[in-house]
């Protein structure tokens, strides 16, 4: 069976601002769908039309990273945790450092990008309380 | 924290140019059970590293953590690890984030959304739309699944 897999990023209202983060540090433009945009009747209030219902940008290599806004009342609360993070692997020591920082910019440096035994690594948790897990030259690679 | 030892043998992905992106799913003890579950659902066998494989010395609680697990989907990765008390930040579940996984049809998202859900609870029951079909669900390690498939 073949499956296509990709991290899906929820956030509360901030999910434009996040993916302008995330194309200004790794380029491409995301494509975007707004709940005012769907088809038919809608459920969600007129004040969340503006939020992101989907959306997606395409990385170089191939991947996509995907997200939308959460909407009060719909579903759970929102609560950002760290029980899940999203691992990168850049192709070079350089942009592993590039990427690190230029992440944390608003949020924070976990761990800074040192070598271990299996390679380089590095956490970043941006301002939208998501955590990049970046690794260079480990034998995953 | 800084390792020291020997270096593990893992499972050794495809190479990808540009950057690769894979989940991260951490755990508090449950990772190679999670990892184990996960595989017997997808069809793959999960490459698995404990604290206890290692050359270096491990404190005894230690040794059934896990350090690095992952499972191969061709070319896309799924990875994770246990989190180890007193290093770091405790675990906290959240659920600003999911596992997407595009599917080749209805049928197919279906049968892996119910394998997924056994001991876990449904966010969105998976059902058809528009575009195609879509679910989603908490597993039973508190991991947010996204099922989807899209009409060609």
């Amino acid at each position: 069976m073949k499956y296509r897999l990709n991290p899906y990023l929820s956030f509360d209202g901030k999910c434009d601002e996040a993916f302008a983060l995330y194309s200004r540090v790794f380029g491409g433009q995301p494509q975007t769908m707004r709940y005012g945009q769907a088809p038919g009747e809608s459920p969600i209030p007129a004040e969340y039309s503006s939020h992101v219902m989907h959306t997606q940008l395409a990385l170089p290599g191939g991947q996509v990273l995907m997200g939308s806004d959460v909407v009060p009342g719909f579903g759970d609360e929102f609560k950002v945790g760290n029980n899940v993070t999203i691992a990168l692997i850049p192709d070079t020591l350089e942009e592993a450092d590039r990427i690190l920082k230029a992440l944390a910019v608003g949020g924070r440096v976990i761990c800074p990008l040192e070598q271990q035994f299996f390679g380089y690594m590095g956490i970043s948790e941006d301002a939208y309380g998501v955590q990049w897990l970046i690794t260079y030259g480990t034998e995953m690679q | 924290m800084v390792y020291s030892g020997s270096l593990p043998t893992v499972q050794r992905c495809s190479s990808m140019e540009g950057i690769a992106i894979k989940p991260y799913l951490n755990f508090s003890g449950q990772c190679e059970e999670a990892f184990r579950f996960y595989g017997s659902v997808l069809g793959a066998t999960p490459s698995i590293l404990r604290f206890g494989d290692l050359d270096t010395p491990t404190p005894e609680g230690f040794k059934s953590l896990v350090i690095h697990a992952s499972i191969s989907l061709g070319t896309y990765e799924l990875e994770g690890a246990d989190v180890v008390p007193g290093f770091g930040e405790a675990l906290s579940v959240g659920n600003n984030f999911a596992v997407s996984l595009q599917l080749p049809s209805a049928s197919a998202g279906r049968e892996l959304y119910e394998a997924l859900l056994a001991g876990g609870e449904f966010i969105i029951p998976y059902g058809e739309q528009d575009f195609g079909s879509i679910g989603m669900l908490r597993d039973r390690y508190g991991v947010r699944w996204l099922l989807t498939y899209k009409h060609k």
